[in-house]
């Protein structure tokens, strides 16, 4: 028996259709989660590492359309289910922690309230006995988030920002996801609750063996927490590997660059060295290679030929890049 | 625990707005030019045998030789006379209306204020505004949920230009397109009045020709009060759509219907609830224009007759039955916003 992946995402491109332009938003990234595991996808602002995730729950803004890939989940594909199989879908099999904390909770509703209907909505059947079983999983589901379960009736209003996303966190646990997209979900926090909210992840994907897709532009905090790493540049995977592998053994001069912008606190002090220059603009992209206006190993091949995976120094580290692993001067 | 405090602190500002109220509203009617006696000399008409001694007999019925305030006196000047402490106009007209006597009317000399407020006029302007606001709201609300929801599509764009031109559209011409064309042209509906259950042998005929007569500023008043209260609706609606918890909502795979009516019209309806509230103050002031195109006869006939009439009294009544109601609805609403808002309580 062949071991299937529990998400595997395929040649995905995302692009957004505006009055004059077409921004190439992600393009041909592919990669996999792995059941029990953590994809951090870590990039600058704006690299798609967003609109990745809204593609694998299908819940892009307007202008944007899924060009081509497939998005396996559990070896079925994501993209071919009609809009209301897909409504029935998500939250289900697939759970997403946003990015907004704070105005994630509807304000004039109870917060179990809120984590109550999506209960009942996936139960299928609406009767009384179910809602106050509903009612017992948010107690539980408040406990397990360490949350205080006697205040399941409180509104979003009265939770500080940790407690929200703890909150957050069990509505996205209620229906039992397979796979959870948290999307820079600590991002809003201070550095104590922040550790506190990534422990609590960490933790519920080993107690109920979930995938989960990490996205953060922190990378301390992928170091922390994730066991696979996808680096995102300009709408495109350059690198995936394992935490260890990129943060000791990075290939592609973007994932060097960015390890290097980000301070150490144990080891020497030395300057930090910023990224010089800015992302491209996605509506015009630059041929060949996205990164090599930037790059400082780029030669003519990177100008004309977009570099394609290539397998590294195993076969679960791949690198886009045709002067992997050359030092940076 | 908070709730009940935020009714009393809400309960004390109206009562203090109210007090407000009635001073102005006293002090407004005394600072406008002309006299009350010469309202009524002058509209009689009779040569009346001796016009002095009249004036000074009305004067002292009305009570206008008294001091306006204490230590001002009826020509707005200071004066030291201690007497006026108590004996003044204020006084007299805060003792009257703590009975309910609004004094009496110059046009309708010598029926008192009150009756003519409190009668069939104010039961004609609350049926007729009730009507048409609830209608008007319902309306409003549907059409706004249903062209938020296709944004921009032709349904959309269809119905704002509808209402943009009802909105634009000055009300009184309406009601006269109305009567032109269903009165004069076609002949199907009455060309105004609205009848009196006195003049009918039973109540259901009365009902049928009441409402018969109705149709016409009813369709009036809706037509005008929709345009505005759409857009409000509709402009609410999708402002709460880009909010990051319907988007939530979404992604939690609920029902496009729940998000729709759950998620997003408690938001959306909350401002609808100041805009109902201040359409509480139609109720009793009534639509001048409309009820006058239609010779209903309710509040909004009488302040047109009593402008027109300068009958000061009525006008005065009238003035603070409107800004009574419209403290006591806006209360009302604070307190719906309350309950359906649970972050504005504390």
């Amino acid at each position: 028996m062949i071991l299937v992946a529990l998400l595997e995402v395929n040649d995905l491109s995302t692009h957004y259709f505006l009055k004059e332009s077409r921004v190439r938003a992600v393009d041909n990234v592919s990669f996999t989660v792995e059941r029990g595991k953590m994809l951090g996808l870590a990039g600058e602002s704006g690299c798609g590492k967003t609109t990745v995730a809204l593609s694998i729950i299908r819940m892009l803004p307007p202008a944007g359309k899924i060009i081509t890939g497939e998005i396996l989940l559990d070896n079925i594909d994501l993209l071919k289910k009609s809009k209301e199989e897909m409504r029935k879908t998500r939250w289900l099999d697939v759970s997403y922690v946003f990015q907004y904390a704070m105005n994630a909770f509807n304000p004039v509703m109870n917060v179990g309230e809120q984590i109550t209907e999506v209960i009942i909505e996936k139960g299928g059947i609406k009767s009384r006995s179910i809602k106050k079983e509903a009612w017992k999983q948010v107690r539980e589901l408040f406990e397990i988030v360490g949350l205080d379960p006697e205040r399941v009736k409180n509104y979003p209003h009265e939770f500080s920002g940790g407690m929200k996303q703890r909150a957050i966190i069990a509505m996205a646990m209620a229906c039992n996801p397979k796979l959870l997209i948290a999307d820079e979900p600590v991002t809003a926090l201070d550095v104590i609750v922040e550790k506190k909210i990534l422990n609590l992840l960490k933790k519920l994907q080993k107690d109920f063996n979930l995938g989960v897709i990490f996205i953060t532009h922190d990378l301390s905090v992928i170091a922390e927490s994730c066991e696979e790493v996808g680096i995102m540049y300009a709408g495109k995977l350059v690198e995936v590997g394992s935490a260890t592998t990129i943060f000791h053994n990075g290939a592609h001069p973007y994932t060097k660059m960015l390890i290097k912008a980000f301070p150490s606190i144990l080891g020497e002090k030395t300057y930090i060295e910023p990224l010089e220059g800015i992302p491209p603009d996605l509506a015009n992209p630059p041929t060949g290679c996205r990164f090599h206006p930037r790059c400082p190993l780029a030669i003519d091949e990177c100008k004309k030929k977009v570099p394609f995976f290539k397998q590294y120094s195993s076969s679960r580290h791949l690198v886009a890049c045709y002067r992997a692993g050359e030092k940076i001067i | 625990m908070g709730f009940r405090r935020y009714i009393i602190r809400r309960a004390i500002d109206s009562i203090i707005l109210l007090m407000i109220t009635v001073i102005f509203n006293f002090i407004l009617f005394r600072v406008m030019p002309g006299d009350p006696t010469t309202a009524i000399l002058g509209r009689s008409g009779s040569p009346v045998y001796n016009p002095g001694e009249y004036r000074t007999r009305l004067i002292e019925r009305f009570g206008l030789n008294k001091a306006i305030l204490p230590f001002i006196d009826k020509d707005f000047q200071i004066t030291p006379d201690l007497n006026t402490l108590i004996d003044n106009q204020f006084v007299v007209y805060i003792q009257k209306l703590l009975v309910g006597d609004l004094g009496i009317s110059f046009n309708y000399f010598p029926q008192e204020v009150s009756y003519l407020i409190f009668g069939h006029r104010l039961l004609n302007t609350i049926l007729l505004m009730g009507l048409s606001i609830v209608l008007s709201f319902l309306i409003a609300i549907l059409l706004g949920t249903l062209a938020s929801s296709k944004f921009k599509s032709k349904t959309d764009m269809t119905l704002i230009f509808t209402t943009l031109t009802s909105y634009s559209t000055p009300v009184f011409w309406i009601g006269m397109l109305i009567v032109f064309f269903c009165y004069g042209q076609l002949g199907i509906l009455p060309y105004g009045g609205s009848p009196r259950i006195e003049e009918y042998s039973d109540l259901s005929s009365w009902g049928l020709d009441y409402l018969y007569h109705m149709i016409g500023p009813l369709v009036t008043l809706t037509i005008s009060f929709v345009g505005a209260w759409f857009l409000i609706a509709r402009d609410q609606m999708l402002g709460v759509f880009t909010e990051d918890y319907i988007t939530t909502a979404r992604a939690k795979g609920l029902k496009e219907r729940r998000v729709m009516f759950v998620h997003a019209r408690k938001n959306a309806m909350l401002p609808m609830i100041s805009v109902l509230a201040l359409a509480m103050t139609y109720l009793v002031s009534g639509a001048t224009m409309t009820e006058t195109v239609f010779n209903w006869n309710g509040l909004g006939l009488l302040t047109y007759e009593s402008v027109y009439r300068q009958d000061y009294p009525v006008l005065q009544g009238l003035l603070l039955l409107v800004a009574a109601v419209a403290i006591i609805s806006n209360f009302i609403a604070d307190l719906i916003y309350g309950l359906l808002d649970p972050r504005i309580r504390y």
